[in-house]
């Protein structure tokens, strides 16, 4: 969540849509959805090292995993949003259970220090 | 017999352009977007992208360190101003499932905090957002869950039915909205003999974030450019409800702009 090193949407690993590197400190809207796919969308099924703490779990086993056309928001406009920390709260972990899942994400953030 | 049902829809749309300016003033940008990330309207029913019941509580106030829990299957506590545990049109709730599950902080020095800790029989889906976690909500900040397929957010009286609420550092006031289920009434039937009662409400809420900033850049040239981005949110929710062959509309919807 930090850099997104590792996705590619088509402007080179770990850029945005205009190519430019990203570096997210505090993340302001984030949304989930789950487009398509036999299967349910889990959010943190476990948590990875150093994985971001506000990212809320969404499980089989907790009864709210995403079923298509089902999806998650959380959105905190005020200053000191949901915060993400290079190397230490960064990460978020999704899982498909029961089929394969097609997904959207979305986030709007802030950076800032430079 | 009054027959209660209702018809609900929910909307979120999603705009973000992201720019990019030039030393020499030029400006690249991409605009990234939804307008219609959730567009659904929930029909009467207790299928897939149905629903037959709509519950809003707005403007409630819960002062600091305090918590309160809420029981999502009849609201037993809960009187919003028709009677405690009823809905808008003074009839008892029974949710079997949610569909759509929307709580705003809308004003208030403290956050808002949900599962602070569980209450005994709450509902697992409800997910753990605390100041800890850095996930409680501060004023503007809105979560929503949205599952509009069949077995949508399980409803268990008894059992898995309870939901806790948490001021932390100031009071709160937060607005709760839920579209719903009740499984057991397809063709929903009750005994009141409301007859000719209806009634509607509109609520939303807004919150926008402009930010912009800086960032110099980029290659080994001596080129620099700055990107911007401002953003902004917003949901609204309303229902309205007719009885005596009660019936009750809903739609909710959210948008981001960026």
């Amino acid at each position: 969540m930090y850099d997104l090193v590792g996705e590619n949407i088509g402007a080179g690993d770990g850029r945005d849509a205009l190519g430019q590197l990203m570096v997210q400190k505090q993340v302001v809207v984030f949304i989930v959805e789950k487009t398509g796919g036999a299967g349910r969308l889990e959010l943190m099924p476990t948590n990875p090292t150093n994985y971001c703490t506000w990212v809320p779990t969404l499980t089989v086993a907790d009864g709210n995993a995403l079923k298509t056309g089902g999806m998650a928001m959380l959105v905190q406009p005020k200053a000191s949003a949901l915060p993400v920390v290079d190397a230490s709260s960064h990460q978020m972990r999704l899982g498909a259970v029961g089929g394969a899942v097609t997904y959207d994400l979305w986030l709007v953030s802030r950076h800032y220090g430079t | 017999m009054s027959t209660r049902s209702a018809e609900s829809e929910v909307r979120l749309s999603f705009s973000a352009t992201i720019k990019n300016t030039l030393d020499d003033g030029q400006v690249a940008q991409v605009t990234l977007g939804d307008d219609n990330l959730v567009s659904i309207k929930l029909h009467s029913g207790v299928d897939a992208d149905q629903a037959n019941r709509a519950w809003a509580r707005t403007g409630h106030t819960l002062t600091s360190g305090n918590t309160e829990d809420i029981d999502l299957y009849d609201f037993s506590d809960i009187d919003i101003g028709a009677g405690l545990g009823n809905d808008g049109l003074g009839l008892p709730m029974a949710l079997e499932e949610v569909v759509t599950f929307c709580i705003k902080q809308t004003s208030g020095a403290g956050r808002l905090e949900l599962m602070p800790t569980n209450p005994a029989n709450y509902c697992t889906w409800v997910p753990t957002m605390t100041v800890a976690l850095g996930s409680a909500l501060k004023t503007g900040g809105a979560f929503l869950l949205h599952q509009p397929d069949e077995d949508a957010l399980d409803v268990e009286d008894g059992s898995s039915h309870m939901m806790r609420v948490g001021a932390n550092g100031g009071d709160i006031v937060y607005d709760l909205y839920l579209i719903g289920r009740h499984d057991d009434e397809a063709s929903s039937s009750s005994s009141s003999s409301t007859s000719s009662s209806s009634s509607s409400s509109t609520s939303s809420c807004s919150t926008s974030t402009p930010s912009s900033q800086s960032t110099s850049s980029t290659s080994s040239s001596s080129s620099s450019t700055s990107s911007s981005s401002s953003s902004s949110s917003s949901c609204t929710s309303s229902s309205s409800t007719a009885a005596r062959t009660t019936s009750s509309s809903s739609s909710s919807s959210c948008s981001s702009t960026t």
